[in-house]
């Protein structure tokens, strides 16, 4: 039995509406102290209904002879914080043993404002995604203004040996400029290739010529 | 074109002396409503049924709801408005539009 849940004896009218539906039988809450007066349901059945209260919240179990049985809570709102609250006390009395979240069980009240965070945060996350690719294009530009040794014969750079994730240059023929960098949102070592066509300076005239 | 909607179940209700009688039952099939009143021991007036199909050798009908319930588990109930299920607070019941598809209560008195 719990301390932390009052029962009503002989209580036989409850003014409340199901507001969620628990894997509990009669026995187990009885187990919790609960008592139950058989009532007229006005659907020829005769529910068990037992009123307890919980932290000053009053709530309702109606038993139908089955494994489950249904809380009742006062109030228009079915899935509301007070399904949340209730739920929440019941698992601390240790009534309710519940591994998934009780907002999951009251309803989706609580998810709708959580689903609202989330879609404000994506778009957050949007537009950093779009800032950061624009910061990309501003360092793309870069190439015309990078120290690719000009006045020397173009030759063939072995691809360098920086970390991956890092901006750099390989392979940079005197006519243009082939850039590697990191894919945004992809692991790092995954790389796309971008083709700059625009010419950097010719080389220099050497002596020789 | 045809219209689409969406339909929830199966539920179903069981043949009861006062609330499925024959004709209750003969009501409900004809305008395609059924409807609920509010719990002898309080609370507000709802349209209650069992989940799942109609099991085999129970008198009473199987439907699809054109709104979903709002409680969960092997009892569900429609006490809210909202389209198909229609609050109305002068003969205090809720009507709920459903879809019959199959009923096995005898609809002769």
């Amino acid at each position: 039995m719990s301390d932390a849940i009052t029962w009503h004896s002989g209580v036989d009218h409850f003014d409340a509406n199901p507001t969620a539906t628990v894997a509990l039988d009669r026995a187990r809450w009885e187990t919790f102290g609960a008592r139950f007066v058989e009532v007229d349901d006005g659907d020829d059945e005769t529910p068990g209904l037992a009123v307890g209260q919980v932290d000053g919240l009053d709530f309702g179990v109606l038993d139908y002879g089955e494994t489950e049985t249904f809380l009742l809570l006062s109030g228009e709102v079915v899935a509301g914080p007070a399904t949340v609250r209730l739920l929440e006390l019941l698992q601390e009395a240790g009534v309710l043993e519940v591994e998934r979240d009780v907002t999951d069980l009251a309803g989706a009240q609580r998810l709708e404002a959580d689903a609202e965070v989330r879609a404000r945060l994506a778009e957050v996350e949007d537009r950093l995604t779009r800032l950061e690719v624009e910061s990309h294009q501003v360092v793309i530009s870069a190439p015309f203004a990078w120290p690719v040794v000009l006045g020397e014969r173009p030759r063939q750079q072995e691809r360098s040996s920086e970390p991956a994730g890092q901006l750099r240059l390989v392979n940079v023929p005197v006519e243009r400029s082939e850039i590697i960098w990191p894919l945004h949102g992809l692991p790092l070592g995954t790389f796309t290739r971008r083709r700059l066509l625009e010419p950097v300076a010719p080389p220099a005239k050497s002596d020789e010529d | 074109m045809y219209e689409q909607r969406t339909v929830y179940g199966p539920f179903h209700r069981r043949e009861a002396p006062a609330g499925q009688d024959t004709e209750t039952l003969v009501k409900q099939v004809l305008s395609g409503e059924l409807w609920g009143r509010a719990p002898r021991f309080g609370g507000a007036p709802s349209v209650k049924a069992y989940r799942f199909a109609l099991p085999d050798g129970i008198s009473g009908f199987e439907f699809w709801s054109f709104a979903e319930p709002d409680s969960d588990g092997p009892r569900v109930s429609w006490r809210l408005s909202k389209p198909f299920v229609f609050v109305d607070t002068a003969e205090e019941v809720v009507k709920l539009k459903l879809a019959f598809v199959k009923v096995t209560q005898d609809l002769h008195p």
